[in-house]
């Protein structure tokens, strides 16, 4: 998997070692990931895996106990002002002031990025259908999704935070958002992070995927490369089996008497040589999705 | 069997035990403040030290203010919905196969026994033995009070989300003065006529709330359209002028300081001068005695209209600190933490915010006040300047300009003097500093108690004074440079802001210099000059306001 290094001058995340505790529990254990710019990223993972600790680090919301985080070059942190002013985040709680109408919070919005394009806001307005009048406590989750999102868009920014964007929305919603980052992708190649559970979305529309499980980094690659590296494949046994067999290399068996379904990390030949070591063969096989390999890998089924 | 297994059985049990298990440790220390401040007014008797006694007072007085205030907070029965922003009855229990009636009897019986059993504990062996509440029937009072705990109740469940919402509660907490104290006022009054009026108070009070809550429980408010159709028909104009681009990140900053929390001390402040300032004069005036007749209009209300922003400002000052006074804990809302502002630059707007909520609270104050003299006084308070003071009208108002420059100073310093403990968004942090001031302010008062009877001591202290003075400027000028220095290294705070800061401390301090030295010059006494300027200097936030920076780093960086 050919992945950034720390030493690219084109990453515009570049996170080193970063660990974090809160009180006994581990957040973060030694995570390290590396965007490089005009990339999206998604993050994967269970609740409670590390993902907002980690966006929250990114954002300067949370400071490094070890390690080290930064964005275009710089600590969000020690400079806040030279992070945020280039980044657009839609914060996973939908954190937005309640109080103000949709007009007001854009026009609040705008006075901290000089980038602002009005033009672009109010498409994006239209195309959200929000009601510039209504106050932002009275939108539905989805048009609050859609404010946060055109607050978090309107500016151009070089790095699109989203954390878990379609949480919660039905589908429609979910796919204006979808489809609105996948322009600004495609249309203008900026770098985009974003966490979701939701993973036939990340395979959709990621060209990285970034597995958290219980703060550490446990897949880091290429989606199609991550994808490619795992084998979903049905076994088939000579004898019944009473109790799961032990293969190595599987993250995941399922199955009863002779026919047991494994997900393999490595290539089809390693695979082969496993099963014919415990004297079983393949009998299907396929590519897996990101969802198979998120479940097989946070279930710790197999070896 | 637990207090809660034993009352959860039921649906009252339920709501009993929420209130108990989310308050216990309110109502554990209410039970232990009373003992002890009834101990204080016991031992006060005994003693016969005036300063001991004065302290004990305090500490009873204290006491009471405190329970009463935490026994407002635990059966006020109200919650804050973040994302909504509503705050009232909590709606999860509308949800609950429990009638509307109950839901309102449960916390208005309950928090109304409570309450009313509390107030009359404390009034009759604490406050009473204190000489408070001398010549008043105290079941009156309480049963006023009552009515005035079941008002707030049911105004802060039933009314809807609107502009003003708090005013409304207040107005109606402020107009309980009036049945409280009709015996005195109205003494020709045949009794009947109050306990009808108490009467009307309570069944007011319970439909109030019972419609209230039932109309919300049927989603009544949550339908703007309908509710809001009059005050959208009344917005547009509004609503053209708001459009306008902020000129910068500093002004969209302060447009939301301003609505989250500037209006909070002119609307107060305003309420007050506008309901409460005629109720004084009009009960001043039944009670002035033959002495003093016609003397409210020249002697009260100025001097509580002048000083009534500055007294406010110390209980309006906490929620300065926030961002957002909804917001449970002091943390930076997301929305404000990732904006691209500079901590220095958010302190700088709350600054400016608080001097803004400052002047007009005290405009406001000041010309309702100005308002009701002309109104309900004889018309003579300008007449009477003349022979009250050498000068006349016109002199004593151009006089009073520097003394107002000096009132709007000092409310917006209590407005803004714990900001930097209050930024941290650490409770723990607000707790300690809090407590270390109330003991430092106890510990001052009892010095200046004790030197008052003491000519030695208070020799002593006279002739230190201009050192610590000046010890304590140092201090405070050595801590600033500090933590401007910290701030500056970690880029909390820029330069610019850093001289806005110093800048404005130095011109407060020259201005309070140059005030207190027209005061000495007027008075005749020079040689306290240095002392009083000195002190000017010492008394104007700098070091809170250095501090405050790295505490908004502390609260966004966590």
């Amino acid at each position: 998997m050919k992945l950034p290094s720390p030493s690219s001058a084109e990453a515009v995340v570049a996170v080193s070692g970063l660990g974090r505790r809160f009180g006994d529990k581990t957040a973060l254990d030694n995570v390290s990931v590396f965007i490089p710019r005009g990339s999206v990223l998604g993050l994967v993972g269970e609740n409670g895996a590390g993902k907002t600790t980690l966006i929250k680090h990114l954002l300067g919301m949370l400071k490094p106990q070890t390690g080290s985080v930064r964005l275009f070059g710089l600590e969000p942190v020690a400079d806040p002002v030279g992070v945020l002013s280039r980044v657009g985040y839609l914060s996973e709680r939908r954190d937005l002031p309640g109080w103000m109408r949709v007009d007001e919070f854009m026009r609040y919005t705008q006075a901290f990025y000089p980038n602002w394009d009005e033009a672009y806001a109010e498409t994006l307005r239209k195309q959200f259908q929000l009601d510039p009048k209504q106050r932002i406590s009275t939108l539905s989750q989805g048009q609050t999704a859609k404010a946060g999102l055109l607050a978090a868009l309107a500016y151009r920014p070089d790095l699109l935070i989203l954390d878990e964007p379609s949480s919660g929305l039905d589908p429609v919603v979910r796919r204006d958002i979808l489809e609105a980052i996948i322009r600004i992708v495609a249309e203008e190649g900026r770098t985009v992070l974003f966490s979701s559970h939701l993973l036939d979305e990340v395979e959709r529309i990621a060209d990285q995927v970034v597995m958290l499980q219980r703060g550490r980094v446990v897949l880091n690659g290429r989606t199609d490369d991550v994808r490619g590296g795992h084998i979903s494949a049905v076994l088939a046994f000579a004898q019944p089996q009473t109790a799961t067999p032990l293969i190595e290399g599987a993250h995941a068996v399922d199955g009863f008497g002779t026919e047991w379904r494994v997900l393999f990390a490595g290539p089809k030949s390693a695979l082969a040589a496993v099963a014919a070591e415990i004297g079983a063969s393949v009998v299907e096989e396929r590519t897996p999705s990101l969802d198979e390999i998120l479940v097989a890998r946070a279930g710790g089924k197999g070896s | 069997m637990t207090l809660g297994q034993f009352a959860k059985p039921t649906a009252t049990g339920a709501q009993l035990w929420e209130i108990w298990g989310r308050h216990k440790w309110s109502f554990v220390l209410q039970a232990v403040a009373f003992p002890v401040c009834l101990g204080a007014v016991q031992w006060k008797a005994t003693l016969s030290s005036e300063i001991g006694g004065a302290v004990l007072s305090l500490l009873a007085a204290g006491g009471f203010v405190m329970a009463y205030l935490q026994l407002l907070m635990c059966f006020g029965y109200v919650e804050a919905d973040m994302r909504t922003v509503k705050v009232g009855f909590p709606g999860r229990l509308f949800h609950k196969p429990v009638s509307t009636a109950r839901l309102v009897a449960v916390p208005m019986v309950c928090g109304g026994i409570v309450t009313l059993i509390v107030f009359l504990a404390w009034a009759n062996w604490i406050l009473r033995p204190l000489g408070a509440f001398a010549g008043f029937d105290l079941l009156w009072i309480g049963l006023v009070q009552l009515s005035l705990f079941w008002w707030l109740q049911a105004m802060g469940w039933s009314l809807p989300p609107m502009p003003g919402r708090s005013l409304v509660i207040l107005l109606a907490g402020i107009g309980h003065l009036l049945p409280g104290l009709m015996p005195q006022v109205f003494p020709e009054l045949h009794p009947g006529w109050r306990w009808l009026l108490l009467g009307t108070l309570f069944v007011a009070a319970w439909t109030t709330a019972g419609v209230g809550l039932s109309l919300m429980r049927r989603g009544i408010w949550d339908d703007p359209p309908r509710l809001m159709s009059l005050w959208k028909r009344l917005r547009p104009a509004r609503s053209q002028a708001t459009r306008k681009k902020f000129r910068s990140a500093f002004h969209a900053q302060l447009w939301l300081e301003w609505n989250r929390q500037g209006v909070l001390l002119p609307g107060m402040s305003g309420c007050i001068a506008l309901v409460v300032f005629p109720m004084i004069f009009l009960i001043q005036k039944k009670l002035g005695d033959a002495g003093s007749g016609g003397a409210p209009e020249l002697m009260v209300l100025p001097v509580v209209t002048l000083v009534l922003p500055m007294l406010l400002s110390g209980a309006v000052a906490p929620a300065m600190a926030k961002f957002d006074p909804l917001q449970p804990s002091g943390e930076l809302p997301i929305y404000i933490a990732v904006r691209p502002m500079t901590n220095g630059g958010f302190v700088v707007v709350k600054l400016a915010m608080a001097l803004l909520a400052s002047a007009l609270a005290c405009l406001f104050t000041w010309t309702t006040g100005a308002f009701w003299m002309v109104i309900l006084g004889d018309g003579s308070f300008l007449a009477k300047t003349e022979t009250s003071t050498p000068y006349g009208p016109v002199a004593l108002v151009i006089g009073c300009v520097p003394l107002m420059m000096l009132l709007v100073l000092l409310t917006w310093k209590n407005l803004v003097a714990g900001i930097g403990v209050g930024l941290t968004g650490r409770r723990w942090v607000s707790v300690l500093a809090g407590g270390g001031r109330m003991l430092l302010q106890a510990g001052f008062v009892v010095l200046v108690l004790m030197a008052k009877l003491n000519p030695e001591l208070q020799e002593t202290l006279l002739r230190w004074l201009p050192t610590a003075l000046v010890a304590f400027l140092v201090i405070k000028i050595a801590f600033a440079a500090f933590a401007f220095r910290c701030g500056l290294r970690r880029s909390t705070i820029t330069a610019g802001a850093v001289g806005w800061i110093g800048g404005g401390w130095l011109l407060g301090g020259i201005f309070l210099a140059a005030y207190s030295a027209l005061i000495c010059q007027a008075l005749g006494k020079t040689t306290f000059w240095p002392q009083i300027a000195t002190a000017g200097f010492v008394m104007l936030p700098l070091a809170d306001l250095a501090i405050a920076p790295l505490a908004i780093a502390w609260n966004r960086h966590r």
